[in-house]
Order: structure tokens, then sequence, then C-alpha cells
């Protein structure tokens, strides 16, 4: 052991940090955060902005797969795990465990609080409670602004009145400003968010649902919100779009798109394009899923996760089952595989959330 | 071209020579910089590499080297090869792979030996015996990371 000390004693000496750096831009973020305990100069190269950019770059390029889940006593269990469509190749998952979610949210009558946390370095923060004389009910938003560099969160609140929802002011906070202040923001279109929502190109895309009934779970329109300037636009649906709560948003090519599955005695995977944001415009694109799979969908509810960057619908199931899958079907190809994902077996029945194209951001004090 | 100009001998810093196709060598960023300006013959000193090293470095050129049809190895089978060919490598061997490669800017091999590397040592202890880093924190200090990065040491 002592020999082998020597003879590569001088190596850290020698070897030139930028060679250091291209070694750890090939590890793990989790051994990123380990590394950084084991030296002073280690540390304070690996918080420095310029590495921790390139290390975001690497992971822009090869998004990943993470999986959220509560366990007992209120804990969230992280995994991140590489997309593979290749069935020889078994994806090995990475366990990232920590208390709290990317965007956390507990309601309670009186009270309600809402955390944001990186799985990655396990920077977490509270944000204030958003004051208003009446809230029934609040969403919260991520939103991400590239030229810039910094990440918003966008926070709804709406009352019911008898049987309508009725919208209050938006609210705006940025973070990593040191300052966690919620700003009001102007909305010329009253609107009801619901849950479906994508940011890509500085600009959050969420569906909207009618102010009218709250029971109604039909996607009214489009809500287009530009992170760096705050400004809300609208976007309608085109007349032959029926779509619900359920459908997904999804980023095709670097437009808004929309995927949705049709049941009835064939499936279909439905999707439709924003041509043009100003026009309205949308094409719609129909594929056939083959008589073959159908018993996928059979045998288990499943919902679109997202499009990858090499044009594969991902979709999963709710709940974690044994075995558990991940299906990708090809756009160009029209071939659908699913890859298995081991290492859940002991948190059956969990409801899963599933986060196709995750990026792992090292950056220390990301959120303060 | 006659057959002596395809040919080129790279000289290595313990003097050792290997005669290698142009083609071969010319993988190398410096190496073609070198022959471009003709600055040298048809010898190329090597200073900063062995030839212990030297000779691994150009067996992987042979491997990944584009001659006359000579290319048709696929992808999938180059990988393979890849892998096994950093497989057995101390972590030793490894670092001077990985200063070779970035002496004579071969962007694959600097590509691959670093991802070898980042494979191979995956705790801290590893990184500490293969880089010799002394640990700087005071105790209290290094108490206080670690609390902070719990979680990022259990598996």
């Amino acid at each position: 052991m002592k020999k082998l000390k020597q003879n590569v004693s001088g190596c850290s000496d020698q070897i030139p940090v930028d060679l250091l750096i291209e070694i750890f831009l090939r590890v793990s973020s989790k051994s990123i955060v380990r590394f950084r305990c084991v030296s002073k100069f280690w540390r304070s190269l690996l918080r420095r902005p310029n590495f921790t950019e390139l290390f975001l770059t690497k992971s822009l390029a090869r998004p990943l797969l993470l999986f959220a889940f509560q366990v007992g006593d209120g804990k969230l269990v992280f995994y991140t795990s590489l997309h593979t469509t290749n069935p020889n190749k078994r994806p090995s998952l990475d366990f990232v465990d920590r208390h709290g979610l990317i965007c956390r949210h507990e309601q309670r009558k009186t009270q309600s609080m809402a955390m944001i946390c990186n799985p990655i370095t396990g920077e977490s923060i509270t944000l204030p409670e958003v004051r208003m004389e009446r809230i029934d009910k609040r969403s919260y938003f991520i939103g991400y602004d590239p030229i810039k560099k910094q990440f918003k969160v966008l926070c709804m609140t709406w009352y019911y009145s008898k049987v309508h929802n009725i919208p209050q002011e938006h609210r705006v906070m940025t973070l990593g400003n040191g300052k966690h202040i919620w700003r009001k923001t102007k909305c010329c279109r009253p609107h009801y968010p619901l849950d479906n929502v994508i940011c890509f190109n500085g600009v959050l895309y969420y569906c909207s649902g009618s102010c009218g009934l709250s029971s109604n779970s039909a996607v009214t329109m489009i809500v287009c919100f530009d992170v760096r300037s705050e400004i809300f636009s609208f976007i309608d649906k085109d007349e032959a779009m029926s779509i619900y709560y359920s459908c997904t948003l999804i980023n095709y090519k670097g437009k808004l798109g929309v995927a949705k599955f049709t049941y009835g005695f064939h499936r279909f995977l439905e999707l439709w394009i924003l041509e043009d944001a100003g026009k309205h415009k949308w094409s719609k694109i129909i594929y056939e899923f083959s008589p073959l799979w159908k018993s996928i969908f059979d045998e288990t509810s499943v919902h679109i996760i997202g499009l990858t960057g090499t044009g594969d619908i991902v979709f999963s199931a709710y709940f974690l089952s044994d075995p558990f899958y991940v299906f990708y079907y090809n756009l160009d190809s029209k071939t659908l595989t699913r890859t298995e994902i081991q290492g859940f077996e002991k948190f059956q029945n969990h409801r899963v959330y599933i986060f196709q194209e995750y990026v792992e951001n090292v950056k220390p004090n990301l959120l303060t | 071209m006659s057959k002596s100009e395809k040919k080129i001998v790279l000289k290595s810093l313990d003097n050792e020579a290997f005669e290698v196709e142009k083609a071969v060598a010319l993988q190398s960023q410096t190496i073609w910089v070198m022959c471009e300006d003709k600055c040298v013959g048809n010898e190329i000193p090597l200073e900063n590499v062995t030839g212990q090293i030297l000779a691994k470095v150009i067996d992987y050129c042979k491997k990944h080297a584009v001659v006359d049809g000579d290319g048709d190895e696929s992808s999938e089978e180059l990988k393979n090869w890849d892998t096994e060919f950093t497989k057995n490598m101390d972590q030793s061997t490894l670092f001077n792979m990985i200063l070779a490669a970035n002496y004579l800017n071969i962007k694959s091999l600097l590509n691959l030996t670093c991802q070898a590397v980042a494979d191979k040592t995956k705790t801290i202890d590893e990184f500490h015996t293969f880089l010799n880093i002394e640990n700087n924190f005071t105790p209290e200090e290094e108490a206080q990371i670690c609390q902070e990065n719990l979680w990022a040491f259990d598996d």
C-alpha cells in the first residue's frame, strides 16, 4: 500500500487542474458532493461556478429519469436512472435520499407549506407563505430562465365560491438572490391552473381549466409564462382538441406539444403540436399501437411522462409494482420497448412520480 | 508515396523507438502539428511519455486508425475493445495514460481514460490513494462538512 502511494506520489501536484476537472465531469453527482469533503482545494474547485456550469451542461445533454415516492413518516425517496431502450442493458439505479421534494406542497385547512429541494446537493428551502384574505387552493410551478440562469417560482391561488373557482393575484419569487420575497404579477386573463406543466426555452407552459364549474377537468387553454419578463400570454385550443387534465405537455423539437392516449377498441397516441403560437395554429399526429401491445394498456393504468430528446414518448404506471416498467414509444420507428426498473420491490403499490428530463445540478446555494 | 514515407518513428522518454504507420500516429494532434510544421524528421521524440505507456497508446491508436480497407470494425466491437483495454490497468498506469493522452492530444483516448478513472474511483479513499491527496480540514471542519453531506455517504 505504501509503495503504491510512493509510485503515484506527487500525482496531485503534477496533474493539471483541467485534467482533474475532466475526471470530475465523468463521476456521478453524488460523488461530487462526496469529493467536496476531500480537501479545501477540492471543495473550492468543485464549488466554482465554471465547474458547476460544465457539469450542468453535461447533465443537460443526458437527462435522467427521476423517481420520487413517499415512504413511511412522510420521508421522500428519490432514485435516478439512465434512459435506456436497449433490453440487454439494465439501467442501474442511483439512490438519492433526502427529506423534501423538488417542489413539495402540503396544505392543511389553516396552514400551507411549500418546500423546494435540490435532491442532488440536499439543499432545501421553505417558501414563505402567500397571505391573502381567503385561499382554498394553491399551485406552485418552478420555471427556469436560461439566459439569466435563474429559477423562479410562480404561485397561483384561488378560492371556491359555491361551485365556481375564483382566481386571485399571482405571485412570483426569484430563487438564489438571497431574498425570498413574493412579488405581485399582473395577468389580464383570470385562469385556473391544472397540474400539467412544462418549462423549456425560458417559458413555463401549463394547462388552464375553466373558472366556471370546479368539477370540470377539461383544459380550456394553455397559459405561457415568460420566466424572465414575467409576462403571461395565452394559446387557445384547436376546436377539435378534446384534452383533459390527464394530458401531458411535451417539448416536441422545441415546439409545445400536447400528448394523450385515446382509448377504444384500438389504442392511439394523439399528439397536438403548436405550429404558430400567435395564430393559435395546431397540427395533429395520430399513432396507432399494435394490437400486440394492447395488454399493457389493459393490465396497467399508464400515463405519459414526456418526450425524450431522442424522440421517445415515455410512459409508465402511477403505482409501483413488481416487475415495474418504463415504456418508450419511438415516434420515428413507431416501435414500443419497455425497460424493467429493478430495485423497487420493497416499495410496492406506492404512488410514484416520474420525471424524464431530470438534470443534475451540483451548484451550491442554488436556492438561497 | 514510398513505403518509408508512410512510416514514422516515435521515440519515448527512455529512448525506446516505435515504428508505426503514419495514419496511426497522426491521431495525435500533437504529432500531426509536428509533422505539418516539418520541424521534425522521420523520428519524433516524445519527451513526456515512457516506452511502457507509449506502447499502450500505440495499441490504442492502431485499433482506432482508419487505414485503407481496414476501417470496418463495428462501433460496438470497438467499444468492447476499449472497455477491455482499460479494465485491467492499475491506477498509476491509467493516470499516466491520461497525461499521455493530454500531451499527445488524442481526444477519444483522453475521454476513455478519464471515464475509466471516474468509474473506478467511487469512494473518497480511492481518490485519496490515487491522487495522494492530503486532507487539510481541521477535525471540526471535517465533522461539520460531513454532517452537512451525510446523505451522500450511505449507499
